[in-house]
């Protein structure tokens, strides 16, 4: 056992591997700071907005706690979800932006599902389970298909991933919401009908929205970081985002059929994002609106990021964005609109993609701390993230 | 007049010490060589001398002036000029806007194409470099490629040339060429500074060699004064004949057979032509040959990386009619690959992951797509004790390892995967002495188990120390074959250069 | 049939209203990424412009004024991603990203600090209106040409701007290097050439394309901001650059194609009936992003971006 600790160990032993904790961590409190000036340039109180937007957030003990804190989970299950779709397929080596689009397709699969005549009828976990399996599947083909055009046709998939979220959203909005799936005029609805009661998610905190949303989105984050670290498909999703730069070689000439692989990485990073989709519909709005509020798939890739495409890292990046969210209606009392904790949310990313300086400037602080002559080289090393490149 | 003069020249990395305390001399008009095993620090003080890496400490005197060199563009104002390994040239451009680059004709802001050309063409003509001005770099071949190089830095007005291991690519016929060239250069009384590891080529066309061992100089010799067994008693510093066991099996049945291979290159041009040959358990086979004759295309088809365009590979009886690696694997080959870093292993992996990877679908390692850990420790802990890996932790990344260990790795991996037939592709290539003989001795191992081994390799020793039947492949053909017992270097070279063969019977 | 070819005309000019910013986008992805830098925060970029171009042109009471603010807006932005991506070497994507997420968080905020309005802007002088356009009257009655007989500077811009870029990329020596260093950014570097200086160059004059973009839509067809604006344009513009095979020329044509997509989704929705009009609006909508994936099954291996395009550039050493 203690050898085995020790092995571990050795294995950490790179220089300043805590790097990868604390980068994201300053990071956020960076972003803050610049927040904080952007607040205060425009004439407005950053202390006051903090202050309302934290004590809203969720995420911290305060009056109404109970409200913001299911309200924080609800959001936060979304944006934890999308985080994962981009992980999941980052891990691969793949960068999909596609989570917007395989998010609005799990929403209107749930919406229709939730809806539809044979199945409305059905005891709720009977229902709740074909819907889900119906998102799972309509996501997964629909994050499956930037996997294809890759294997096939060598399209790069940022590319395809972006297109296809445009199409998702006009086909939907523009065709599905207000055509085939468009509610009896004579109801007073706009948009889709209304799901029936037994494919509500069940409240699981009364007196709250709370449901199960988040209970399934632990489990999902769960299963990701099984799949990734304790299984064989895994392994070999990992393989080949590690060997990206060389074209997958390794694992190619060890019998990995990368070509499946990459598609079935993107089914399952559209499925995850499409199950976030289907949390919006089952969950809070109960029907597919005519003008949807989207932007899930787009925020998690910030929340990817910040988690270093980790699953407990994205877990927590996901509270921590979600928490924004919720704390948002609540600067409005500061005359601050609630779109700030988007510009949070993108310092915060601008910084994660300004990592290289950040590891500099920490590695350069710790140095100096240690009164060592900073050599340069080792500076550099330690920023590469310490792996050896002969 | 000293061309160029290096005064106790050292480089540290953060893990090594590549160059020395080099301290030197070239007199100008004077074709110089370096040479040294891989690893020798050759590539690190020429990137200096170009001013690519800044030393650690030395100085560096060009036409006897000291000089600060911080950047190429230093470099170049002082008429150093390098032709890189992997050449440094744009495919989509002409071979005019690629030498021109930088230092462009031009008339206000527009770029003066023609005279671009115009100016390429006298170039070419002056130092008789043959090429066309108006062709596309990417539909060239290698030798022209470089000749395109070679007119960039002339162009800078270089006087002193330093060429980074330029035959490594070169067909024998391109090697000769470029000699011709360099000795052409050389009664412009250019300088020429040549790196390179391969003696004879060093023997041929230097006036002084320089002898570069893991970083430090070990001496300057005339070419006059010197022969090749003591060039290479020095760079390797100790004798260099390599104990390689020796085994007498009977071969078995065939375990392979390759009957009319046809391969295409990357750039869709034909690199393997019609190739047939068997190899039998118990016996090693070696393709000889000079690098860039059709290896790679035969490697890839055999591993599934490259579908031939005609002919069939038999492995173990079945005739594979989509060779892809998987379906490879599954029919009993093994393959030490060339690439380590690039097909052999997942550097940011660990030892134990990279140590099973391929097998790690299968039990004990893993059940039903889980992971079997303590499968995977104890199978790795016993596989680093057998071959002696170090460090003795399968928790390290395989990027960490030294070349050797990482190659260790990869031979540990592929002899205990289930196999009949193994490729093994220049297993020693940039290998110490030690590590060497320990693929050396596996191999034998190996074929004492009956095992079929198909050996790619650049070295005329590996060869003739290992292999029972020896094809050379010259140009994507099989232009002989023989056994060690009948043939020697010399005649080897010569087919390897295409200047004899041998017809026996190659099935 | 004088009817006809006055239909025909405005069709054309509308095309060419709707072709503008989405070309200025594209041609702004077309410099930066023939020097190897992608620029994916085009969007962001744009949605910045146009909200900094009316803001501009409403405290001036000049759109000339609001397009020098857009375009400054759109410096600051292409220092910030090249500050990013060439100066710290840090991902081309995450950096692009952060930007179009600031863009959201920023300008709304900005709208009601600014404007004290959600959604959109109050009016400002622009581009679009009668005696700031460009009336070319000789050529009214001309079919095809007379489509260029009223059009707004912007448009002209955008048409300009084309050719100087083709002309700049292809015939200068400033070209040569962009495209060197989009190449084979070591081998650029080796001749001499300062590889950074021509990032920052390049991502910098992208990003200005994309704010003149932006504003082509807040100054140019609409005369104010409104915050559902860039939605999509910037995206749009990099499909159309690909599409264009990273020229500016195909740019152009794929910029064009896409506009008419939707003149003629607003043709069919507003005149005859007919099978046509039964195909739902969503299907024009979605029909430039359908068409950028269907030409990249049908073209690829022929359209192959810049060798070095999206790869972080460092020294060695």
């Amino acid at each position: 056992m203690k050898n085995i600790i020790k092995g571990i160990m050795y294995g950490h032993r790179e220089k300043y591997w805590w790097l990868t904790i604390v980068v994201p961590l300053v990071s956020i409190l960076s972003a803050l700071v610049v927040g904080a000036v952007f607040i205060w340039s425009t004439g407005r109180s950053p202390v006051t907005a903090y202050k309302l937007m934290f004590g809203a957030s969720g995420l911290f003990p305060g009056p109404y706690w109970k409200t913001h804190f299911a309200e924080m989970l609800l959001a936060s299950s979304m944006y934890i979800s999308t985080g994962l779709a981009f992980a999941i397929a980052a891990k691969g080596g793949l960068f999909s932006i596609g989570a917007e689009g395989q998010f609005l397709v799990g929403a209107i699969v749930a919406a229709y599902f939730g809806y539809a005549k044979p199945f409305a009828n059905l005891p709720t976990v009977v229902h709740l389970t074909v819907i889900f399996v119906m998102v799972i599947i309509a996501g997964g083909l629909w994050g499956a298909i930037a996997g294809w055009l890759k294997v096939k046709k060598g399209i790069h998939e940022v590319i395809t991933t972006i297109m296809l979220n445009w199409i998702a959203t006009y086909l939907i909005a523009d065709w599905l919401v207000t055509g085939p799936m468009k509610a009896n005029v004579a109801t007073g609805v706009s948009g889709t009908p209304y799901i029936t009661k037994t494919a509500k998610l069940p409240i699981i905190l009364s007196g709250t929205r709370l449901n199960i949303s988040i209970i399934i989105i632990i489990v999902v984050t769960y299963l990701t970081w099984f799949l990734l670290y304790r299984t064989t498909v895994g392994f070999e999703i990992r393989a080949m985002g590690y060997t990206l730069i060389y074209n997958m070689e390794a694992p190619k000439a060890a019998g990995v059929n990368a070509d499946i692989r990459v598609v079935q990485t993107m089914f399952i990073s559209g499925a995850v994002a499409a199950i976030g989709g289907s949390f919006i519909i089952l969950g809070i709005l109960f029907q597919y609106p005519p003008v949807f509020e989207g932007g899930y798939g787009f925020d998690g890739i910030a929340v990817a990021l910040i988690g270093q495409n980790e699953p407990l890292g994205v877990f927590l990046a996901g509270m921590l964005i979600g928490g924004l969210r919720t704390g948002a209606t609540a600067v409005q009392l500061a005359h601050i609109p609630k779109t700030f904790p988007s510009i949070i949310e993108g310092l915060i990313v601008a910084f994660i993609a300004l990592q290289e300086l950040v590891r500099y400037l920490i590695v350069k602080l710790v140095e100096s701390g240690k009164k060592k002559p900073a050599d340069k080289n080792n500076l550099t090393k330690a920023t590469n993230g310490g792996t050896a490149n002969e | 007049m000293k061309a160029l003069e290096l005064k106790g020249i050292t480089k540290q990395f953060p893990n090594v010490l590549a160059n020395d305390n080099i301290t030197f001399s070239i007199e100008k008009g004077e074709i110089f060589s370096i040479v040294g095993e891989n690893g020798a620090g050759k590539s690190t003080l020429m990137k200096i001398v170009y001013g690519l890496y800044t030393p650690t400490s030395g100085e560096i005197y060009v036409f006897e002036k000291k000089v600060d060199m911080k950047s190429p563009q230093d470099a170049i104002k002082l008429k150093v000029g390098m032709v890189h390994q992997e050449f440094m040239l744009i495919p989509r451009f002409t071979v005019a806007e690629n030498i021109v680059l930088g230092d462009e004709p031009h008339r206000g802001p527009i770029f003066d194409f023609r005279r671009a050309v115009r100016e390429i063409k006298e170039l070419s003509e002056k130092y008789g470099l043959k090429v066309n001005p108006t062709d596309k770099v990417a539909n060239l071949p290698v030798g022209t490629q470089q000749k395109v190089e070679i007119l960039k830095i002339l162009r800078r007005g270089a006087e002193i040339l330093i060429f980074d291991e330029p035959t490594a690519v070169l067909t024998p016929e391109e090697t000769e060429d470029l000699f011709k060239t360099l000795l052409a250069l050389k009664e412009r009384g250019k300088t020429i500074l040549f790196i390179s590891h391969k003696l004879k080529e060093v023997m041929t066309i230097s006036d002084r060699i320089a002898v570069l061992r893991r970083g430090k100089l070990q001496g300057i010799v005339k070419k006059d004064e010197t022969n090749e067994k003591e060039l290479a008693h020095m760079m390797i510093g100790r004798n260099v004949v390599l104990e390689i066991p020796k085994a007498d099996t009977k071969p078995g049945p065939t375990v392979l057979s390759v009957e009319n291979l046809t391969v295409r290159n990357h750039r869709g041009l034909i690199g393997l032509k019609g190739v047939s040959f068997d190899v039998h358990s118990g016996e090693i086979v070696a393709i000889a040959g000079v690098e860039g004759n059709g290896q790679t295309e035969l490697v890839n088809a055999l591993v599934g990386f490259t579908r031939p365009t005609r002919g069939e590979i038999t492995l173990n009886g079945s005739t594979m009619k989509m060779v892809t690696p998987y379906n490879v694997r599954t029919k009993g080959m093994a393959y030490i690959p060339e690439d380590r870093k690039r097909r052999g292993l997942v550097l940011p992996f660990k030892v134990k992951e990279n140590i099973i990877m391929g097998q790690h679908s299968l039990y004990p390692f893993s059940k039903n797509g889980i992971v079997n850990d303590p499968a995977i420790d104890k199978f790795a802990t016993k596989k680093l004790d057998e071959f002696d890996i170090r460090p003795r932790n399968i928790y390290v990344k395989a990027g960490n390892l030294s070349g050797g260990n990482q190659q260790k790795v990869i031979v540990a991996r592929e002899l205990s995967m289930n196999h009949n037939f193994l490729l093994a592709s220049q297993p020693t290539r940039g290998l110490d002495i030690g590590a060497m003989e320990f693929v050396y001795n596996h191999l034998v191992e190996e074929k004492k188990k009956g095992i079929a081994i198909l050996l790619i390799s650049l070295e005329l020793s590996e060869v003739l120390g290992l292999a029972d039947r020896i094809l050379v492949l010259y140009e994507g053909e099989i232009v002989g074959e023989t056994t060690p017992a009948e043939t020697n270097e010399q005649e080897l070279g010569l087919m390897m250069l295409g200047l004899k063969r041998k017809e026996g019977a190659v099935k | 049939m004088n009817n006809g070819m006055n239909l025909l005309n405005l069709s054309l000019a509308q095309t060419f209203d709707f072709a503008a910013p989405i070309l200025f986008a594209a041609l702004g992805g077309v410099m930066s990424e023939n020097a190897g830098v992608v620029n994916i925060a085009l969007e962001g970029i744009m949605r910045f412009a146009a909200f900094f171009g009316v803001w501009g042109a409403f405290v001036s009471k000049s759109p000339w004024v609001g397009l020098l603010w857009g375009i400054g807006i759109g410096i600051v932005l292409g220092a910030m991603h090249a500050y990013i991506t060439v100066k710290w070497a840090g991902d081309q994507i995450v950096s692009g990203v952060a930007i179009n997420v600031m863009a959201m968080g920023i300008i709304t905020y900005l709208l009601e600090f600014v404007f004290k309005t959600t959604g959109y802007s109050p009016p400002a002088p622009y581009f679009g209106s009668n005696n700031m356009r460009i009336h070319l009257t000789f050529l009214k009655k001309i079919p095809v040409l007379g489509a260029f007989s009223n059009l707004t500077i912007l448009v002209w811009l955008a048409l300009i701007t084309t050719i100087v870029v083709h002309f700049v990329l292809y015939y200068t020596v400033l070209g040569l290097r962009i495209r060197s260093v989009g190449e084979n950014p070591h081998a650029a570097e080796t001749l001499g050439v300062n590889v950074f200086k021509i990032k920052w160059f390049a991502v910098i004059w992208g990003s200005i394309f994309a704010a003149i973009g932006g504003m082509a839509l807040s100054l140019g067809t609409l005369s104010s901001f409104t915050n559902s604006m860039a939605m999509g344009k910037g995206f749009i513009g990099l499909a159309a650059m690909i599409f264009g095979k990273w020229t500016p020329f195909g740019a152009f044509w794929a910029s064009l194609l896409f506009a008419s997509a939707q003149v003629v989704q607003l043709l069919l929705q507003s005149s005859a009936s007919g099978i046509a009009k039964q195909i739902p609006l969503g299907f024009y909508l979605a029909l430039p992003y359908l068409l950028t994936i269907g030409a990249l099954i049908g073209v690829v291996g022929r359209a192959i971006p810049p060798a070095a395009d999206g790869l972080p550039y460092k020294k060695e050493g």
